[in-house]
């Protein structure tokens, strides 16, 4: 930012950005909104893949949930499920910011604690059932 | 009203649509698309992990239900559409150079053709059992 400003010689008003204001809990909710979002398109891949090696045969797909089921396959499972479940816990925030509740400063920033810590606690939840399913 | 000053006819102020005309729907898509995949979504997984074992026999049972195939299909179609919306706003924030983001805009709305596209066919690929 700084040498944003040189270059403008201090002479152009510069709206505040990131490194300027301070932390505050919406930003975050906002920011994690997005990575999760872009996280998700590259999600997005996995589904495909896992239908498409289903629909290839038993060969295939055992060849799919052995890639899965490895520990790199395993975290990348499970930061899948936190991504979504974030995603869709602060898209439902975000539809109800859109019918226009919750928008004050204070609601606003308990409702974004809430999405964070549901969301987390609901990707854990989401890994536990999809191993309770493979399980039975 | 001065018509001198002001060029606007009365019909385009009634319309209120501003300059461009348009705009609005790329906010109201991504919200009727996130209600879709939301619903898609939470039925999807709920009825493979509390019906299924996730194993190869018991999924192509599961796809084999037009119920379930159908909403799958959804799910993979409107997550498409979703997800293209969302990356063209990241694309619009962050690059301002013309031909990159004209690159990037092609690439990401080809991609989630791609991924709609494809995904719909494996879907109907197992329904059929084939």
């Amino acid at each position: 930012m700084t040498e944003v400003l040189k270059s403008q010689k201090n002479t152009r008003p510069v709206s505040p950005h990131l490194q300027i204001w301070r932390w505050h809990v919406t930003m975050t909710s906002s920011i994690l909104h997005r990575v999760t979002g872009v996280g998700n398109t590259v999600g997005m891949i996995l589904l495909i893949a896992w239908v498409c090696c289903l629909s290839n045969g038993p060969e295939a797909y055992a060849k799919f949930t052995g890639l899965i089921g490895s520990p790199l396959g395993l975290l990348v499972v499970l930061g899948s499920a936190l991504a979504i479940s974030y995603h869709i816990i602060n898209g439902i925030r975000h539809l109800l910011f859109n019918l226009g509740v919750g928008l004050t400063k204070e609601v606003a920033s308990k409702t974004a604690w809430a999405a964070i810590i549901l969301g987390i606690l609901g990707g854990i939840g989401m890994f536990l059932l999809a191993l309770q399913a493979l399980a039975k | 009203m001065n018509s001198a000053k002001n060029l606007r006819t009365p019909m385009k102020k009634a319309l209120g649509k501003g300059a461009s005309g348009h705009g609005t729907e790329h906010v109201i898509q991504q919200r009727a698309l996130a209600v879709g995949l939301l619903v898609g979504f939470v039925f999807c997984f709920s009825s493979l992990v509390f019906t299924t074992n996730l194993s190869y026999e018991s999924l192509r049972v599961w796809f084999r239900n037009p119920l379930n195939a159908a909403t799958m299909a959804v799910v993979i179609a409107a997550g498409a559409g979703h997800f293209r919306l969302g990356v063209q706003v990241v694309i619009e924030d962050y690059i301002h150079k013309g031909s990159t983001k004209l690159l990037l805009m092609l690439a990401s709305t080809l991609f989630a053709a791609l991924v709609a596209m494809f995904g719909v066919f494996v879907i109907l690929k197992l329904y059929l059992g084939a």
